[in-house]
């Protein structure tokens, strides 16, 4: 369940991905140009397949940089 | 029992709501205090807090806000100037999956859902929360002729609730003009927690 890549889904809320995964935070700030927004203020309770669809997010992309972001972090509790 | 109190004031996004989550986690907190700074971290500690089963109030406290969470039996002192949640007798959730209201006639249901959605607001403050899901949804995008009562409903402190998916369905992302675009785990919860769901599909 470690495997960034399997526990990093888009039906995570961005909350849940942030607190598994503390690294994350960097790439949801790195996003928010392109999102035109704050991800971590506005969209914390959705789904990152939501915030894709409303920032207009490429949600693969997202998902990548987000897993690549956890598994630096190594190997969780 | 297990009063705690956390100072989050300084912190951005998403900090105030994390730290309030290890606490949550840890289970048996009855009463939770977290102060902030901004009013980002305020709506989403509360956010945060309702989801997870606590009453939620929020006061101004100096130029920061003091965001308290309580649940089981345990009843905070409540200033007077209290948030809706604390002062209604119960919490009344009306779901609202359609555009209009009815079968038989479609001209006749939009305008049984005008008539019901501005006679809403005599639920009083027992009217908790507004969820917008599937045609549901085009009440509160641009244009929609009920885009107004809607907006006075949630001026006036009922919580509205649009579902996300169904918005990116319909394409109406962009358009939506009231309410916070949601998600099912967060429709879910609020029906848990109301005291009462009314459903019109």
């Amino acid at each position: 369940m470690s495997d960034p890549h399997e526990s990093i889904t888009p039906e995570m809320t961005l909350l849940e991905v942030l607190h598994q995964h503390r690294r994350t935070e960097s790439v949801f700030r790195r996003y928010e140009r392109e999102a035109r927004g704050c991800l971590l203020c506005h969209a914390l309770f959705d789904t990152l397949a939501e915030a894709a669809a409303k920032y207009g997010l490429d949600l693969d992309r997202l998902l990548q940089d987000l897993r690549e972001a956890a598994a630096g972090e190594g190997h969780e509790s | 029992m297990n009063n705690r109190e956390l100072d989050c004031r300084g912190q951005a996004c998403p900090h105030p709501v994390l730290k309030t989550k290890e606490i949550v986690d840890q289970g048996n907190v009855l009463e939770l205090t977290v102060l902030v700074d901004n009013d980002a971290a305020r709506q989403n500690v509360s956010r945060f807090l309702e989801r997870s089963g606590y009453e939620v109030q929020a006061a101004a406290r100096g130029a920061d806000f003091a965001v308290t969470g309580t649940r089981g039996q345990e009843s905070a002192a409540i200033t007077p100037e209290d948030t809706w949640e604390e002062t209604a007798a119960r919490k009344i959730l009306v779901l609202l999956g359609t555009d209009r209201l009815g079968t038989g006639d479609d001209d006749l249901g939009r305008k049984l859902i005008a008539s019901f959605i501005g006679t809403l607001k005599e639920m009083g403050r027992e009217l908790w929360c507004l969820v917008l899901l599937n045609a549901g949804v085009k009440l509160a995008v641009a244009g929609s002729e009920l885009l107004a009562s809607i907006q006075e409903l949630e001026e006036d402190g009922v919580m509205v609730l649009v579902c996300g998916t169904c918005l990116n369905h319909f394409q109406l992302l962009e358009q939506k003009q009231v309410g916070e675009t949601t998600n099912m785990l967060d429709i879910v919860t609020h029906m848990q927690l109301a005291d009462q769901v009314i459903s019109l599909t």
